[in-house]
């Protein structure tokens, strides 16, 4: 048996267990040391800088081509880049000239280099090219770890996959992570919404995250049982605990596969309600796993991971094949197109330098900032529309102004294609995210303007109870069962509902079981979330009666305290099953 | 020397991508090649350099060659630019 000491708890972010070897993801040197060369070493010590940069430049091509075969040839672009910026002769040649002048240790003076012009970007105003800060961490990183023989990045191997311990992922961390050869992520930081658990979802890889150092107490190579259900991690396991747990993954997979029996059935109450169960995706290789876990549609396409994966704006072109090859993937079931959304929990590490990011410019305030940049955007999604069937939505609309302001935009550029005689769907619906409080109380008025509204409930909680999901001293503050929310997606609904609009939710609260009994008793039409959770949904949703759900949702809607609707829902709904309330 | 002023004609800017067609094309000449804007100038052969101009869609931008072969090194350049540094956003 384990004894305590070797049991971690944190919060489940992505279901399932993977059992292997810890891999500590981390790329941040503390101290870089520095040290007198002499006059006759000087050479030397010249000529193991440029080893070490032919080395880095090797490895880049490495992954630039794993990179192209993973994912695609646009994403493995990027290392090319790198490639580009290590052997800037700013870069290179200014630090062998300074290790001649200075006679100093070659990481010390190339460390001063990049630090140098790391802190000149960091000045720049446009966040696109201040974001490249995060590029040339990587860069001194990997030519800093050739210098001083540290851990390289993992170019692990299918045949033993690791578990990835990270203190946090950004979205270019888990770009460059070969998929095939990661079986888990573990992190110090983070939410059920952050960025490593929507990539592991994505990908349907068990993740954990919020374990207070994780990092410092798990060590590299140590074998570790990661349960994404219970979130529990396990350290060294005696052999009887791996049986346990290899029995459990067994028994899983089964239910999975029964789970996915429910594919060709659709989404429907015993007494015959229907309901849409659509599928949140972030890059267009996902379809498969839509399809497969027997989606009515993709309800959202979170876009600003093509922009993050490209590492700058991909052009109309680029937008508009990966949206036509989206679109006509899973016609004729809908995708609904957000437009790019970057915000603060999604912007790599050290770039943002707003204040207060999350009340900062994101969403529509940075697209309606750059309206040219929105257009190529939305010109993307006109064009790609004549593939399929899709619908455009825009996030973090907080009233009336911005929604007409979009909404011209987006006139704007049908104009444009119509004088330039390139086809489109002209009955593209137009809907908008409920994320922010000012439009959930005006929903009434902007439920007048669009076509549908589908709200994001992990922006609605923070904003709504002001509590900062990915900061683990107020996480627990962080409930989707708050009677304040629950009152206001009623509310919501009944809005859109009197304006003949119907009404998704796309956060995560629509994979929580007992949530997605309440919000369908309040008559939800539509709920959309990782593929992976769509079978078990399918599946409580398939169990329940309407009329019940419809009592239920109204009484809670009484309730004052969160322990009371809990306590309710776990007396009246026991058919929600394994829950995680 | 000869320099000439350009505007930045490919939606996106500068960024990453056209800045390293742009250094891969510099770099084959041997003329020094100085990129100007506002009152920030740089080496044309160097990445970061280019991309701490922060080139926005319609920004003008000045380039000096200067060596031997400056005749060649900038009419190639003046040309990268009019084709929006190999972007197919048009």
């Amino acid at each position: 048996m384990n004894n305590r000491d070797q049991m971690l708890i944190g919060i489940p972010a992505s279901p399932g267990i993977a059992i292997g070897r810890a891999y500590i993801f981390n790329r941040r040197f503390d101290t870089v040391h520095q040290w007198h060369i002499s006059a006759d070493e000087i050479e030397k010590e010249i000529a193991r800088f440029k080893k070490a940069v032919a080395e880095a430049l090797e490895d880049l091509t490495v992954l630039q081509k794993r990179i192209a075969v993973d994912i695609d040839e646009e994403a493995a672009q990027i290392f090319r880049s790198h490639q580009a910026v290590i052997e800037d002769p700013e870069v290179i040649d200014v630090t062998i000239v300074r290790i001649r002048r200075e006679h100093k240790n070659a990481e010390s003076i190339f460390d001063d280099v990049m630090q140098g012009w790391i802190s000149n970007y960091s000045a720049i105003q446009n966040p696109f090219f201040r974001e490249r800060i995060a590029d040339f961490e990587d860069i001194q990183y990997r030519v800093l770890a050739k210098l001083t023989g540290e851990a390289q990045l993992p170019i692990g191997n299918a045949d033993q996959p690791v578990i990835i311990v990270a203190h946090n992922l950004s979205p270019s961390d888990t770009a460059e992570i070969d998929r095939k050869s990661v079986c888990g992520f573990i992190t110090d930081v983070g939410g059920q919404t952050s960025h490593t658990a929507i990539v592991a979802r994505g990908l349907g890889v068990p993740a954990i995250v919020g374990i207070e150092q994780a990092t410092q107490r798990i060590s590299d190579g140590m074998m570790v049982i990661l349960d994404g259900n219970a979130g529990m991690i396990y350290l060294d396991p005696d052999a009887q605990t791996i049986k346990k747990h290899e029995d459990t993954k067994v028994y899983l997979s089964e239910l999975e596969h029964k789970l996915l029996e429910l594919h060709d059935l659709p989404a429907i109450t015993k007494d015959g309600r229907g309901i849409e169960l659509s599928a949140n995706i972030e890059l267009p290789e996902e379809v498969d796993d839509v399809l497969h876990h027997g989606a009515d549609g993709i309800g959202l396409y979170r876009t600003e991971f093509l922009y993050l994966l490209h590492h700058g704006l991909p052009s109309e072109e680029e937008q508009f094949q990966a949206y036509r090859f989206i679109a006509e993937s899973v016609a004729p079931k809908s995708v609904i197109v957000r437009t790019l959304d970057l915000g603060s929990d999604k912007m790599p590490a050290n770039v943002s330098h707003e204040p207060n990011p999350a009340l900062g410019l994101r969403g529509i305030r940075f697209c309606l900032n750059r309206p040219e940049m929105f257009k190529v955007q939305l010109r993307a999604i006109l064009r790609a529309s004549m593939a399929g069937n899709l619908r455009i939505m825009f996030p973090m609309i907080s009233g009336l102004k911005e929604l007409r302001h979009a909404k011209a935009l987006f006139e704007e550029s049908q104009q444009d294609l119509i004088r330039e005689g390139i086809p489109f769907d002209r009955s593209v619906s137009v809907g908008m995210m409920i994320e922010v409080p000012s439009a959930a109380l005006m929903a009434h008025d902007l439920a007048r303007e669009v076509d549908f509204f589908s709200i994001g409930t992990n922006d609605l909680i923070q904003y709504t109870i002001a509590v900062d999901r990915g900061n683990a001293n107020v996480a627990s503050l962080y409930d989707p069962c708050h009677p304040a929310i629950l009152r206001f997606i009623a509310s919501i609904i009944e809005a859109g509902h009197k304006n003949d609009i119907w009404v998704g939710v796309c956060g995560a609260m629509a994979a929580h079981p007992t949530a997605a009994c309440i919000l369908l008793g309040l008559g939800l039409d539509e709920l959309s979330m990782s593929p992976i959770d769509i079978p078990e949904i399918k599946r409580i949703i398939r169990s329940t009666n309407y009329v019940d759900l419809q009592a239920i949702a109204q009484h809670v809607l009484t309730l004052p305290t969160s322990d009371e609707i809990t306590r309710y829902m776990k007396a009246h709904l026991p058919t929600a099953g394994k829950d995680l309330l | 020397m000869l320099q000439q002023t350009i505007t930045i004609l490919n939606k996106s800017g500068l960024h990453m991508r056209p800045a390293e067609q742009l250094v891969h094309l510099a770099s084959q000449y041997q003329a020094e090649i100085t990129l100007i804007k506002d009152d920030l100038q740089i080496n044309g052969k160097s990445i970061m350099g280019i991309l701490m101009l922060a080139a926005e869609h319609g920004s003008a931008l000045t380039i000096k060659t200067d060596g031997t072969d400056e005749q060649e090194a900038l009419q190639a350049l003046v040309d990268l630019f009019e084709h929006h540094l190999g972007e197919q956003d048009e």
